[in-house]
């Protein structure tokens, strides 16, 4: 009545599990990079207007690279 | 009865079945933001409610999987999935109850399998379909999310250790909000098609539509306002399991549970898999609670929800096959109204024994072991 299961799908798991991880820890990744720059140009010497371009430019910069990887997860999936 | 009749029942009651997925599973999304305080919890599911909905516009892959890849569509009739309908609604409703994170997606598939077993026999069930589109990938889902949560939790841990508390608990809950967003669209594109696809197949058994059809745009349209619709209820006593129960979640393994969660289930749906959100969540929130020293995860609870995963399956098919043997022996109009009347009926007992220790947005985010007494308190003593 049951036929005999088939072989485990290793090849499409393990592309949903490199592309996932790649995804998920990268994106992780990125935004504390981000976070600890935010912070360490807040902390750091200087006037509040230095310390306010600083983080804003490090906003920027992680805000940017987080699209960057955004794009390149969407190529990815989508090529 | 008359076929159209009975097809426009079914229909309804698979746009009810969407409606319990939706509650049951929005703490899949918003459980963690809810948790860490990086949202209000209205505003957390309204956003969820929203975004499920336009995800349901993203994507057909998972509804073709659903409509054709489980069983013979040659062999279905109406009463079939009428029955497979009922019992996920029965077993998602339960679940809910005892605020256990199992998954829809299961027992709509467990319910249809059961059915169509007491209809046509085994054979007519795609038992590789099953396997490769469906067991295996749920098995392997919750322990990938595990994983990449536990190591995407180390990771932003140790980069953030620098950098100072204000800093990383709003940034960290900002990123939260983004993967909630992520998450909660990337349920829509998943779960909503796997209603679509249902309606799609009583379609083709009625003969509305040909085999293999295109799933129609207003069951698309249907499904993502039912999903939507469900999801603002906010099931509270599933967020309450998943947010507070299963771990004591922060802002970094919040956002790493979250992010691993959204990366897992879009990259399935992109593979036309219809996994469990609902498993992927709590393996992620399971993993970044783990590999957090800070974090508390209650095994025993984690063993509860793990078994209800078990069994979800077999007791869906047993309501879906009890369903369709009763519609056999009383005849389709009668089956069909003791049914449904039947469903209804169980649906009010349980939403009034759920009054009795109520959750909602006030108190989702109490300490663990307050509510549900027997259940939560049997599984906090953990933490003390």
């Amino acid at each position: 009545m049951i036929a005999a299961l088939p072989p485990i799908p290793w090849h499409l798991l393990a592309h949903v599990l490199v592309i996932s991880a790649a995804f998920a820890v990268g994106a992780v990744v990125l935004f504390s990079v981000g976070i600890t720059s935010i912070s360490r140009a807040r902390n750091a010497a200087g006037s509040s207007v230095v310390r306010a371009a600083a983080s804003t430019v490090a906003l920027v910069v992680t805000l940017g690279i987080a699209y960057l990887a955004f794009l390149a997860f969407h190529f990815i999936i989508t090529k | 009865m008359s076929s159209t009749f009975l097809l426009i029942i079914v229909v309804i009651v698979a746009i009810g079945f969407d409606f319990t997925n939706g509650f049951h599973d929005t703490a899949n999304a918003v459980a963690p933001t809810i948790a860490t305080g990086a949202m209000k919890p209205r505003t957390a599911v309204l956003m969820g409610s929203v975004l499920n909905m336009i995800g349901a516009f993203l994507s057909l892959k998972v509804a073709a999987t659903v409509a054709s890849g489980i069983v013979s569509q040659a062999s279905v009739i109406v009463p079939v999935v009428f029955a497979g309908l009922v019992g996920a609604i029965a077993w998602n409703i339960s679940t809910w109850y005892f605020g256990l994170p199992s998954s829809s997606s299961h027992a709509l598939i467990g319910g249809v399998i059961g059915a169509m077993m007491a209809h046509a026999g085994g054979s007519a069930v795609h038992w590789s379909g099953i396997s490769t589109k469906v067991l295996f990938p749920s098995i392997a889902a919750p322990l990938f999310a595990f994983a990449i949560a536990a190591l995407a939790s180390w990771a932003s841990r140790s980069l953030t250790k620098s950098s100072d508390d204000d800093t990383r608990s709003v940034g960290l809950r900002a990123g939260q909000i983004g993967s909630s967003a992520l998450l909660s669209l990337a349920h829509g594109t998943n779960d909503a098609q796997k209603t679509m696809g249902v309606i799609t197949l009583a379609l083709i058994a009625n003969g509305t539509l040909s085999a293999n059809a295109a799933t129609p745009k207003w069951t698309i349209v249907a499904c993502a306002i039912a999903i939507g619709a469900g999801t603002a209820i906010g099931g509270w006593r599933i967020i309450r399991t998943l947010g507070k129960g299963l771990s004591s979640l922060g802002p970094t393994q919040g956002f790493a549970a979250q992010m691993s969660s959204a990366s897992v289930i879009l990259t399935s749906t992109h593979f036309g898999l219809p996994l469990s959100t609902t498993y992927v969540a709590t393996g992620a929130v399971m993993g970044a609670g783990a590999s957090s020293p800070e974090s508390v995860v209650r095994w025993k609870l984690a063993l509860r929800v793990v078994a209800a995963w078990f069994i979800t399956i077999p007791t869906a098919a047993l309501c879906g096959a009890a369903i369709f043997y009763v519609i056999r022996v009383c005849g389709t109009t009668a089956g069909v109204l003791l049914s449904c009347v039947a469903l209804v009926a169980y649906a009010s007992i349980i939403f009034l024994r759920s009054r009795q220790d109520r959750i909602n947005a006030a108190n989702v985010n109490e300490a663990w072991g307050k509510h549900f007494e027997g259940f939560e308190q049997s599984t906090a003593e953990q933490e003390a």
